[in-house]
């Protein structure tokens, strides 16, 4: 340890600050108009391609899961993850409001095999999706337009446990005890310990196959959380996000239950604790469209045709139509719709997505149902192909308000008896102040 | 942090100023630029190697860019011109203020004299502020090889600011705050 009281060491530190002291000061002005300028295509470019590795040690959470349905975990208010719970009410009255009480809750979810009748719809559909959209354009178009200083979202989010925590990495630790020792036991032997680690990466690679798509898994069950975030308008801004996870856990049925405390009760809450965040960051409004920031959302097209070529330009450009889990257009603009529907674009852009969707093919209606708190809705739905993390083939929900036309819920389901993913939008509008909720 | 998307934005977000920053150093505006996007596309793709903390790793990745592309003129003069054409009346000022024993375009003068490996050794340490395990990361070299060149910029920075002429100090006298107290 140099003894700072010596005479060359202080030269040293003198010398060290004038060094410093030479960086210009416009260096930092440049860097930030690169930051602003380049940031949108370099996120594009390299969402473009898959990150090669797979991420070795990742527990349940972050398993591999389709792009698309990855980004619903992050878009908008949520970076829900898989933890947290609780009973989806619009779900568990729906199924009973059927005629199908004993099936109990959640088992009785709707999913988009063809042969099953569809539970959560209510009623038989008293509209078609094109003309329900094309009525919501309407109303949407005379909503006033509002503006404030922090866009404000609160989301309830659901979402299915794929894999029970605990036992996931449990197994991995397992493996890499196993690896270890075989590397002990080779000695120095590349090719051997070469081998031993192959092994454990496949290994490794096959759990988490398994536990995406929810494999072994001998009971079903949800977590959930509420998030409340506050966007900033002015760039620059802060921005916070409040999470509240739910400590309890849903369970499908009263069977689900019971073999969940079979197995000892394993625990499924990871991190029960409210979380706080706050930055000054733009954060990413629609991850499929990472051009978009609070204040140029507004500035979005009002005219059907002009917005349809917008976001066909966006697709095209953007990170949702390039890899191999790329989207189709009809995906991106359900995942895209909802981003909007819950941002503050115009009364005019909201009329003109309505517009947009209403001549979208594929898009069916399923009749009212009630979402997660409750509130009453159409539920209009899409159907794509699953990938390997999915069962079967994967369904888009939207549940939108008849009244107001406002978004209520959205929903991803797939061949499991719980929806992957449901998300109720408690409430959006501007705040003037972080922790402000907005008026009405 | 649960999406490898979001993981990579909020390293996006936090990193790219400085890696581009560095890049400037080292290079013109459009190649450090892309030098920088090539850095966050390598980033992305190995994201499961990317370390925490990530700066050192991200800057070694820059680096490795950077030297594939060879300057013919001295990359020291390169530097300092680069700084020079960066450099405004605002640094002016302050310099003047800080009344160092040298003047500004003296300082840089001698900065120009030494080695490249040297003025990298002491960027990362006074305009990265990354430790001397994290600079050595970036040189990809031993900690210990790390200090060692530290050492010898530091005393080569030294001797060259001891030849550099003084030239005029035109503030000099007019400003009496010292920063040398903070």
């Amino acid at each position: 340890m140099p003894n700072p009281s010596r005479g060359p060491d202080r030269e040293h530190q003198l010398n060290d600050r004038l060094f410093a002291h030479l960086r210009p000061e416009g260096l930092d002005e440049v860097v930030e108009e690169a930051y602003g300028r380049r940031r949108s295509a370099d996120l594009a470019r390299a969402f473009r391609t898959p990150p090669a590795s797979p991420r070795r040690f990742a527990p349940p959470r972050s398993l591999p899961m389709s792009r698309r349905l990855s980004l619903l975990l992050v878009t908008g208010t949520a970076t829900a993850g898989l933890a947290a719970a609780i009973v989806v009410p619009g779900l568990v009255s729906g199924a009973s409001e059927t005629g199908r009480p004993g099936t109990g809750a959640l088992g009785a979810a709707t999913t988009p095999s063809q042969s099953r009748p569809d539970p959560t719809a209510v009623a038989a559909s008293p509209l078609d999706a094109r003309s329900f959209l094309l009525a919501a354009a309407e109303t949407a178009a005379r909503e006033p337009a509002t503006t404030g200083r922090y866009w404000y979202t609160r989301t309830r989010t659901i979402s299915a446990i794929r894999a029970i925590p605990g036992a996931f990495e449990e197994k991995v630790q397992l493996l890499q005890k196993e690896l270890e020792d075989k590397k002990t036991a080779a000695g120095g032997d590349a090719a051997a310990i070469a081998a031993a680690e192959k092994e454990f990466e496949d290994e490794v690679g096959r759990l988490k196959g398994r536990a995406a798509k929810s494999a072994g898994m001998p009971f079903s069950a949800a977590t959930s959380d509420t998030s409340e975030v506050w966007r900033a308008r002015e760039k620059g801004g802060i921005n916070r996000n409040v999470t509240r996870p739910d400590a309890k856990v849903t369970f499908a049925s009263p069977e689900d239950e019971a073999k969940w405390k079979a197995m000892g009760s394993p625990d499924l809450v990871e991190g029960a604790r409210p979380r706080t965040n706050e930055d000054r960051m733009d954060r990413v409004l629609s991850i499929d469209n990472p051009g978009l920031t609070m204040r140029n959302v507004s500035l979005l097209p009002t005219g059907k045709d002009a917005l349809k070529r917008r976001l066909r330009t966006m697709y095209e450009q953007g990170p949702a139509s390039q890899g191999p889990n790329r989207s189709t257009f009809a995906v991106y603009l359900w995942q895209t719709g909802a981003d909007l529907l819950t941002a503050p674009v115009t009364p005019g852009t909201r009329a003109a997505l309505f517009r947009v969707l209403a001549e979208q093919p594929g898009i069916t209606s399923k009749g009212r149902s009630a979402d997660a708190l409750g509130r009453t809705g159409v539920v209009l739905s899409t159907t794509a192909p699953g990938d390997e993390s999915t069962q079967g083939d994967v369904e888009f929900r939207m549940i939108i308000d008849e009244r107001t036309a406002e978004l209520l819920q959205i929903e991803v389901r797939d061949r499991r008896p719980i929806a992957l993913l449901s998300q109720a939008f408690e409430q959006t509008g501007w705040a003037n102040r972080l922790g402000e909720r907005p008026a009405g | 942090m649960n999406d490898p998307q979001e993981r990579f934005t909020d390293l996006y977000d936090r990193h790219y100023r400085s890696v581009l920053g560095y890049a400037l150093l080292r290079a013109e505006r459009g190649v450090a630029e892309d030098a920088a996007s090539e850095t966050f596309l390598v980033a992305w793709r190995r994201l499961d190697a990317v370390p925490e903390p990530a700066l050192p790793w991200l800057l070694g990745v820059a680096r490795n860019l950077l030297a594939k592309q060879r300057d013919s003129r001295n990359r020291s003069q390169a530097l300092v011109d680069r700084i020079a054409a960066l450099t405004t009346t605002r640094d002016q000022v302050s310099w003047d203020i800080a009344e160092y024993v040298v003047d500004r375009q003296a300082a840089l003068g001698a900065l120009a004299s030494l080695p490249e490996r040297d003025l990298e050794a002491m960027a990362l340490v006074t305009w990265h502020g990354l430790s001397p395990d994290e600079a050595a990361t970036v040189m990809g070299c031993s900690t210990r090889t790390y200090n060692v060149r530290l050492h010898r910029a530091r005393k080569r920075l030294d001797t060259a600011l001891r030849v550099e002429p003084r030239a005029a100090q035109p503030y000099r006298g007019s400003v009496r705050r010292s920063l040398e107290e903070t």
